[in-house]
């Protein structure tokens, strides 16, 4: 039924969507195995990307070629630079989610 | 994205484990008893493996709330020598919006210019939703209380550590019992559902103690609720045993991220995600494994501390982890990266790394400019007046205004209009480049120098194979720790806890150094 993969995803979390995307983008040929299809990319908690740390993780991720910068921009209902009274390196953007488009979107065809 | 990608396929089921042959790992069963093979996986199973949610006096076993657990994954790695632990997590009650006050509670606004976070030519945000904040009170605390002896985490059924930055709340009304009010952030889930999630009051206390405790918050009198909060304990495995490039050290092609690593949060497991993908595509073709510096992104921070320093309790990243904090903004994050990307093959990098190369470009003469316009006391004097600077008796450059504390090139255009219409010509982020590139100048000097300091380190290899318990004169611990982590650089050893400097300084006699 399956030819054989380069490389195979279990789950399809933050974490098993951005190393699927990252495989695939590097020419890898991969299998996303999930145990439910209607949860990829779940936000299992707050309904938000980024905050203070967090937020330039997600930039660093998209400038590696990831795709959760670009998800978050798609699917915000709010945005905040945290920490603009301070120096630069406190910047941090952070963005409220609307938690059934980020899932919807990172699924996209 | 996910679907829209022509190498990606699809599979819904769950995995009870891999199939391992003489330290190599060469695919997954699957619960239907299907065999699929690959050249390397990447496990990815968040807080599944052996899930148990609790409420109250209630636990059963799950994922996430509504979610099945995942077991098979855990025990077969014990039995191919993996280590183990456990680790809980908890999440607030999400309610009904509709049923909120909101006159009671303070508004919370997005920025009125709001930024993103993508360097691709996303949307800008135009209509935003507000948050709202509201508070405990000790009416609150004394609800919650009662409830103490059905809690989960009091009674000692909760064995796994929890984050200690996302207390939940009964946890935060024990630690801080001096404080008689906690904020809390009323955050839409969206924009077409009047669902809340209750930031800052997660809780796996028996629901009808939430309910009680939470309608004696101030807004919250008419509160229906949707959904309780709920703690959640898992298996995680000590990343001490992994390799920089996440792949485990005892089975070959075998990566784990995320959440599995003893991480917590979404950005900390995307990025171990972005990184096992690329390096277990990496393996397969014999490359070198791509490795991020502490000094070239917090990805690098994350990874290097994982395994290098392990974590019992769930990882999450703060500023004072890294050390390069003024090297790590979030405004160049394209231009320390995009072009590491782009060399490592990644797809769709081309038109990325163009825009990247005319945004340095652009900076540089954005600060040249500067260094070369002189500026008019006639014609500033009245800014300078106005944010409390010191005026002007003769012309200076324009750098040595922008490098003055309370000053921002935002501001200083708007009343000099030879500024603003230079500056016209360029996009918000590139200017933003300029200004912190020359108003910080001095501290990324100190930090480069010694990020240098340390890449001389850091470019001393050390023996894969090589057996420490042979060097005497090391101490035990660092023997210990030296052969199970097996650092490849002195630098790397010298960040590994129990290594101290008179161990660096053996090492660097025995490479000969
Ligand atoms: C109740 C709860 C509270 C949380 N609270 C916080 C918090 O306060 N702060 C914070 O920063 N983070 C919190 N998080 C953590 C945050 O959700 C995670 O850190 C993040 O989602 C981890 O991403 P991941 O990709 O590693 O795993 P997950 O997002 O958990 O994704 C795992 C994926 O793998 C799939 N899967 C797992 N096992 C298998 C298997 N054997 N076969 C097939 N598929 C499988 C699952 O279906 C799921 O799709 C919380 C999570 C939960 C559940």
């Amino acid at each position: 039924m399956f030819p054989k993969y380069n490389v195979i995803v279990v789950g399809a979390g933050h974490a098993g969507c951005e190393a699927a995307v990252a495989a695939a983008n590097m020419g890898s040929k991969v299998l996303l195995v999930t145990m439910n299809m209607n949860t990829i990319a779940q936000m299992s908690c707050n309904p938000a990307m980024g905050g203070v740390a967090k937020g330039q993780i997600v930039r660093e991720i998209d400038a590696l070629g990831g795709y959760s910068g670009i998800v978050t921009d798609y699917s915000m209902v709010q945005f905040r630079m945290l920490n603009m009274s301070k120096g630069p390196a406190m910047w941090s953007p952070r963005a409220q989610s609307d938690r059934m488009m980020f899932a919807a979107k990172w699924r996209d065809a | 994205m996910l679907e829209g990608h022509p190498n990606i396929d699809f599979w819904q089921e769950t995995v009870p484990g891999m199939i391992v042959k003489n330290g190599v790992c060469t695919g997954i069963v699957t619960s239907l008893g299907l065999e699929i093979l690959s050249d390397s996986v990447v496990l990815t199973n968040g807080t599944f493996l052996n899930g148990l949610i609790h409420i109250g006096e209630k636990n059963f076993g799950g994922g996430r709330a509504g979610e099945k657990s995942a077991t098979g994954i855990t025990e077969q790695l014990l039995s191919l020598g993996f280590e183990s632990g456990r680790m809980k997590t908890g999440t607030p009650p999400r309610i009904d919006g509709r049923s909120l006050n909101y006159d009671k509670m303070e508004i919370q606004l997005g920025d009125a210019l709001p930024g993103k976070f993508s360097y691709t030519d996303t949307p800008v945000i135009e209509k935003q939703l507000p948050c709202y904040i509201t508070y405990t009170s000790e009416d609150v605390h004394e609800s919650l209380r009662e409830g103490f002896d059905r809690s989960p985490m009091f009674n000692g059924r909760i064995q796994g550590l929890g984050p200690r930055y996302c207390p939940s709340i009964e946890d935060k009304i024990n630690r801080f019992a001096d404080k008689d009010r906690h904020q809390l952030f009323v955050e839409p889930e969206g924009w077409n559902t009047c669902e809340i999630y209750v930031n800052g009051f997660s809780s796996s206390l028996p629901e009808d103690v939430q309910y009680k405790a939470l309608r004696k918050v101030a807004g919250f009198e008419n509160m229906k609720m949707f959904r309780p909060g709920y703690a959640i304990e898992y298996d995680y495995f000590p990343p001490t045993q992994l390799n920089m490039n996440l792949e485990t050290k005892l089975i070959k092609n075998l990566f784990f991220a995320g959440q599995i690593n003893g991480t917590t949060g979404y950005e900390e497991a995307a990025c171990q995600g972005l990184m096992a993908g690329i390096n277990a595509h990496l393996a397969i073709l014999d490359r070198d494994p791509f490795i991020l510096k502490r000094s070239e992104a917090y990805i690098g921070v994350l990874i290097d501390d994982l395994v290098n320093k392990g974590t019992n309790e769930p990882y999450r990243m703060f500023t004072s982890r890294a050390e390069y904090r003024i090297l790590l903004r979030q405004d160049n994050a394209d231009i320390r990266l995009t072009p590491i990307a782009h060399k490592l093959g990644m797809q769709g990098m081309d038109g990325r790394l163009e825009r990247v190369n005319s945004k340095i470009e652009n900076a540089s003469r954005i600060e040249r400019y500067f260094d070369d316009t002189s500026v008019d006391p006639v014609l500033i004097n009245d800014f300078l007046d106005s944010v409390d600077s010191s005026p002007l008796r003769q012309k200076v450059k324009a750098r040595s205004i922008v490098t003055r504390p309370n000053i921002d090139i935002k501001d200083m255009r708007r009343s000099l209009p030879y500024l603003e219409s230079y500056l016209s010509q360029y996009d918000e982020e590139t200017i933003t480049i300029a200004e912190v590139s020359m108003k910080y100048d001095g501290y990324i000097r100190k930090e480069q120098e010694m990020v240098d300091k340390m890449d001389r380190l850091e470019s001393v290899k050390l023996a894969d194979h090589f057996d420490y318990k042979t060097l005497k004169s090391l101490s035990f611990e660092a023997r210990e720790k030296l052969n199970q982590i097996r650092p490849r650089t002195i630098g790397q050893a010298s960040r590994i806890s129990g290594v101290s400097p008179s161990d660096i300084s053996v090492l660097l006699v025995h490479v000969g150094r």
